[in-house]
Order: C-alpha cells, then structure tokens, then sequence
C-alpha cells in the first residue's frame, strides 16, 4: 500500500486516541470553571428538538410520494436540529440556574 | 516471577506512588536494568538482525538512536526527575499553566495509552512469529499467553514486580545473547573465520561501521548518518525522542536521587548500546553462514536461527527461557506504563480526583488488565498493518521532535505552540511523505529529508501559535524555573526570580565573589555547594561532549572485540576512559544537587498533588526559599 495511505491510517488511529484524552481534558476542566461556561446544556430540550426533527424526517419520507421530497426535508429537518442544538446551548444560559437567586439562610 | 510477585504484593497495594514508581525510592541500578530489559524485547533481534544482514557494521548507527540518553542523563533526566511529575501528560500541568496545559495533559495520556497498547500488539506478535518459527505454533499462542502470564505478576505486584522482573530477565538475557553470539561466531568458523569469510565474499565494506556511500547517495549517506545523530544527541537536552522518552520517564521518578536517575538512565542507555555491538557481531558470523537471502522477513529472523539451530538441546530450553525473559520484561513494563497513564493522568485528573489510594490501585489493575486485552485484539487485527504504524510513529516523533526539546529549553514555548505541533503533525506528514510527491510538487524524498522537511514545515505552525498567543504567566514559570532548573533560554525568567529575591545573583558575581575568597576556581571544581551545582557549568559540558562519545566506541568496540580486531581494543579502552573521566568530572556535582533537592522534594510533591486535586488556584512563591 502507498506510504500515504500507511502514514494516515497509522497516525490517524493514534490521533483517536488523543483527541479522546484531549475531549476529557476540556470535559474535566469545563467542570470544574463552570462560571467561565454558563449554565450547562439543556439536555431535556436539546432531546425534544431532536425528536420533533426525527418525526419530521419520518412523516415526511413515509407520505405517498414523500421519498421524491426527501432532498427537501433532510435539510429541512437539519435545520430544526441545528436551532435546537443552539437553543440547548447558548439559549438557555439566561435561565437562571437551580438555586439561584434563592434566599440565603 | 508469578511467585516472587506476592512479595511485592504488600508493597505494591499501598499507593498509587508505590504501585507505578515503587514510592520512589530505587537505587540507579534497578531502573537500569530496567531500562535495559524494557528495550530488549522480542522483535529487538529482529530489527538489529534486520539492520546488520543489510548494512554490516554501519547497521549498528540505525541502533544509535538510543544514545540520546548520553546527554540526557546530565540534562534532561535531572531536570525532569525535580519536576517530581508522574508521567510526561503531568509534566505538562508543571511545565504550562491552564487549560492549554490541562489540554495537552489530556492529549499526552491518549496518545500514551494507546502507544502502550500498541507496543504491547506489536512486541507479542514478534513473541508469536518466534513461536512459529522455534516450535510451529499458530501465532496466537505465542500472542496471547506469555502476555497473559506477565500480566498476573505485573497486576499484583505493579512497578515493584516490573522492575524486580527486569533486573533477573536482564541477567538471563544477557547470558542467553553473550551465549548465542559466541557460538554463532564459533560456528562460522570463529573470528578470524568471519573476517576472512566477508573478504572472500568480497564484502569487507561490512567490517568498516564508516562506510559511507557518499555524502547525500548510495544506502548509507553520510547526511542521514548526521541526521542520526543530531536527533539522538541534540534531542537529549529536551525529550527529542519522545517514542523512547515517555518510558524512561517512569524509570527516571522511580530513582531515589537525582544523581540515582541521572545514572539509572546513563548506564541503560549504555548497556542497551553494547548488546547492540555484540549482536552486530554475531549477525556478521551469521552473514558469513548464510550471505544471499534477499527476503528480509527471513533473514531478520537470523539470531533466533543460530540460537534454535547451533544450540545444543539442552541450552535450546535456556534460550527459549531468556526468549521469554526479554518478552516479559517488556510487556510488563508496557502494562503498567499503560495503566499509569490511565489512572493518574485520564481517572484520576478528570474523572474522580477524590478517588481512595486503594481504589487507584484497582483502576491500576483494571487497566492494565483492559490494556492487554486490547493488546490481543490489537496485535491479531493489526499483523499487516504493524510495519506501516511503525513508519507513521517514526513520522510523528520527526515532526515534533523540536518542539518536545523546546518544551525545555525555552521560557517562551507555551503550552498552544505544543498542542499546535502535535496536532498539525498529521497534515504535514501526509503532505510531505505522500500528498506533495504523489502530485509531482516534489520528489519522493530519503527518510533523513523527510525528517528536516517534517521540522522546517512545523516551525511555520508552532511557532506563530506560540507567539500569537500570551506567554505562560511569569509566576508560574519562575516557580517551574526554580524547581527544576532548566538549561537553556531562561533568561526572563531568571531576571524574574532574582528580582523576587528568589534567587542569588549573576552566576558571573557569585564566581568573582567566590574566587575572592578562595581564589580561582579550578579547571574541573569537584567541591560545590547546592546553590552553585544548580547552574550549569563547565563540567555538565564535558559530561554532555564525552558521554556521546563514550556510547559510540562502546557499540562499534564491543562489535571489533567480539571479532578479535585490533581497532576494537583501542576503541573499548577509550570507551572507558571516557566514561571514567566523565564520572570524576560529574559525580561531585550531581551529589551536591542530590543532596539539596531531596530537602525540598516533600514540599514540592504536596504542590503536585494539591495540583491533582484542583486544589491548587495560583502558584504560591516563598521568598527566601532560595537564600537570596
């Protein structure tokens, strides 16, 4: 096999294993500067926008004649995914977080 | 090996501290041996075997690689041992400040635990081709079950089993190589039958270990030959070699002294040197047996050949045992190594910093455990592609090669310029070696270019992150300066810690100031203070110059001895005149620092582990520490 491909694959398999490392190092460190992040992802509506955009994908693809239109709705229902992903993100760092703003002892 | 590890057992369970680095406190002959045994594994033979058939003597300058612990034994060992970090992934966190360091903590354990898995695949599957061939085993068995019987001494008694096991498989081994190679040379007829054998083959170019084919053509250019040796010798004062490093590194902490590593790893480094030179010699007598195989997957195998082959039955049972000696000692050190950079550095750091001494043991174990697991599956999935990871490893190390002696030698190498280096290595690789050539911008080019091509193109990465991005905070580095005294460009940082009163003055007005009291200093001081065998003198330089070539006459002597050659007598004895000289020179000097260092190295191993527990929010200075 060409060097190139050799070199790539080999040095691709060791690269997964420290961009593992690296994704625990940022997950490690994020936990525990959680004031410099905001508040943490909100899993719960990340999951429903999700959802909404997978039964989109499904009822679309499913009606008669659906599959001519599903060049539309892949993206269509990317889109949806994409917002509530962000939503999940940015969008809910303005909510206040659990205890916040509670009265003190 | 299984027995003696219930002794260690008891040791071994105390602490994560006694578990990977034997609570630190071994003297420099156990990591020796260790370092030894650990670099004479199954596919060892193999590879020199592989070099010498081909090359003749000069092979032996493929193997040289391994004096980068000439100059690192006086440099970059005892900077790394009064860092007191675990592994490389922690020196990272002592080194850089931040989440750039914590990231390139992360990133160094990942790559770690994967290259120890690797190396495991890849030594047991040399262990499995040498059981096919010495008994016609499927080469799973050979794979699968010595590992698996090293795992059980290596998963109870931990390092203490690792490098008790070392020091007993590097005396079998030993035995077993001086044995095979004598017989071997015998066989062919004894030396001087070997020396008449190359001539009458018309091949006396393979007795000269200079035999250059010009200076940029031919197999053995004398531009690679420079390229060598700049990367093993230059790549001492910071951890160059990094393929060979990262193991050392637990060596190096397991020294009870700074003076202890420093020669744990000098006289490893040396010994894995000489072995290299007597094996030449005997592949030789080996060449002279059976000189026309072209298919180098068998004549690579010619060692083990004259072991299986000209050994009496009796002795075949011993060589086979020593086989097995070499094979354990490496995958034991590979299991824990593996295990340790998973507990402390990924476990430990990111997932439970709270976790009981008694449970990072177990993770230890459980590690090591998943780690030869994965080794199996590794090694059996991976038979073709062994040769191609180990030509991509060997691209990596080249491209961040710079950088990791950098990390060093330089105040103003941040943490981002590192990551950078290490991340841009696999685009710049792939340009160079294939995309380039393939596309006719370039021609393909000779390993030795592809090294210089791979460093020049990650300086135009490296080094504008460094520079677009804000230095490490000077706390931090007058703090890491202060421990570990680097060699190098440190000047800032100096000026920084004088100007806290943390350090003494100019090194030039402390030597006036000395001279006028006790006038001049001598050509070689072999008395010192501590403050003054902090700075780097003189006499680190003559160590640094002889101790290269202190390694050189031992490989190429040993090789010359071993063949009864007149050249191999003067170039053994200059070998230890060398090593004598440079020993009275250094000795004082790394026993003054010793001996200052351990006074602070309990203060200093409560940073590390405050540090471990995210305790740690900004380095804490004590002016006066240093004596002003």
């Amino acid at each position: 096999m060409e060097r190139g491909y050799v070199t790539l694959i080999g040095m691709s398999i060791a690269y997964i294993a420290s961009f593992l490392g690296l994704w625990l190092a940022w997950y490690g460190w994020k936990k525990r500067h959680a004031e410099d992040v905001g508040a943490p992802v909100n899993t719960g509506f990340a999951a429903l926008v999700l959802a909404l955009a997978v039964a989109w994908y499904v009822w679309a693809h499913g009606r008669p004649g659906g599959a001519s239109g599903t060049g539309v709705h892949i993206p269509f229902a990317a889109l949806i995914a994409l917002v509530g992903a962000l939503w999940a993100r940015w969008g809910v760092r303005h909510r206040r977080n659990p205890g916040e703003g509670e009265a003190g002892p | 090996m299984v027995g003696g590890a219930g002794f260690f057992y008891r040791l071994a369970r105390r602490s994560e501290s006694e578990f990977f680095l034997a609570g630190r406190r071994l003297p420099w002959w156990l990591p020796a041996a260790s370092v030894f045994s650990t670099h004479t594994a199954t596919d060892t033979p193999i590879w020199v075997t592989g070099e010498v058939y081909q090359h003749g003597l000069r092979g032996l300058w493929y193997t040289f690689f391994a004096a980068w612990t000439s100059v690192a034994s006086f440099v970059s060992v005892r900077i790394y041992r009064r860092s007191v970090a675990f592994t490389q992934a922690e020196w990272q966190v002592v080194r850089f400040h931040g989440f750039g360091a914590e990231l390139m903590r992360g990133w160094m354990a990942g790559w770690q635990v994967f290259m120890n898995m690797f190396i495991l695949g890849w030594v047991g599957m040399a262990m499995g081709r040498v059981c096919e061939l010495a008994f016609g085993w499927p080469v799973w068995v050979g794979l699968t079950i010595p590992t698996t019987i090293t795992m059980f001494y290596t998963l109870a008694a931990g390092y203490w089993g690792v490098v008790m096991g070392d020091f007993l498989q590097g005396i079998v081994a030993i035995f077993a190589i001086l044995l095979v190679s004598v017989v071997g040379i015998v066989a062919a007829g004894g030396p001087h039958g070997v020396i008449t054998g190359v001539h009458s083959l018309g091949q006396a170019w393979r007795l000269n270990s200079l035999a250059f084919t010009g200076w940029f053509t031919g197999a053995f250019p004398t531009a690679w030959w420079i390229t060598m040796l700049v990367i093993a010798v230059v790549g001492g004062f910071g951890m160059g070699t990094s393929i060979d490093w990262y193991i050392e590194a637990q060596r190096i902490q397991s020294a009870k002294t700074v003076r202890d590593s420093a020669y744990g790893i000098w006289w490893g480094g040396a010994i894995t040197l000489l072995r290299n030179g007597i094996w030449a010699a005997s592949i030789v007598a080996f060449f002279v047996m059976v000189p026309h195989i072209a298919d180098q997957s068998v004549y690579e195998l010619g060692w083990y050949r004259m072991g299986f082959e000209l050994l009496p039955a009796g002795l075949v049972g011993m060589f086979f045992a020593a086989i097995l000696a070499i094979h354990f000692s490496t995958v034991s050190s590979h299991m824990n190594l593996g295990a340790l950079y998973f507990t402390r550095d990924l476990y430990q750091r990111y997932l439970d910093p709270k976790a009981s001494e008694r449970r990072l043991v177990w993770v230890g174990r459980i590690a090591t455990a998943v780690l030869v697991g994965g080794s199996f599956f590794y090694g059996l999935m991976m038979q073709n592609l062994t040769q191609w990871l180990i030509f991509a490893l060997w691209l990596m190390m080249a491209g961040i090669w710079l950088p990791n002696i950098l990390q060093v030698v330089w105040w103003r190498f941040n943490s981002w310029g590192y990551l950078a280096s290490w991340i841009s290595n696999l685009g710049i690789a792939w340009l160079v070696v294939w995309v380039l050539p393939e596309f006719k911008v370039i021609p393909v080019l000779p390993d030795y270019l592809q090294f210089w091509s791979l460093m020049a193109l990650g300086i135009l990465v490296f080094l504008p992150a460094t520079l677009l991005t804000p230095a490490e905070p000077m706390e931090h580095l007058v703090h890491f300066y202060l421990q570990t005294r680097p060699i190098g460009w440190w000047g800032p940082v100096k000026a920084e810690a004088r100007r806290m009163g943390l350090l003494a003055g100019h090194p030039s007005e402390a030597a006036a100031a000395a001279a006028a009291k006790s006038g001049p200093r001598p050509l070689i001081r072999r008395r010192w203070t501590a403050e003054e065998a902090d700075a780097w003198s003189r006499e680190d330089w003559i160590a640094i110059i002889l101790s290269p070539l202190c390694m050189a006459f031992a490989m190429v002597g040993a090789a010359n001895l071993f063949l009864l050659r007149g050249s191999g007598v003067w170039q053994m004895a200059l070998a230890i005149a060398c090593a004598v000289f440079l020993f009275w020179v250094i000795d004082p000097k790394l026993r003054a620092v010793s001996v200052e260092y351990e006074q602070r190295q309990a203060e200093y191993l409560n940073r590390l582990e405050e540090k471990m527990h995210w305790r740690e929010t900004v380095d804490r200075l004590d002016p006066g520490a240093e004596g002003a």
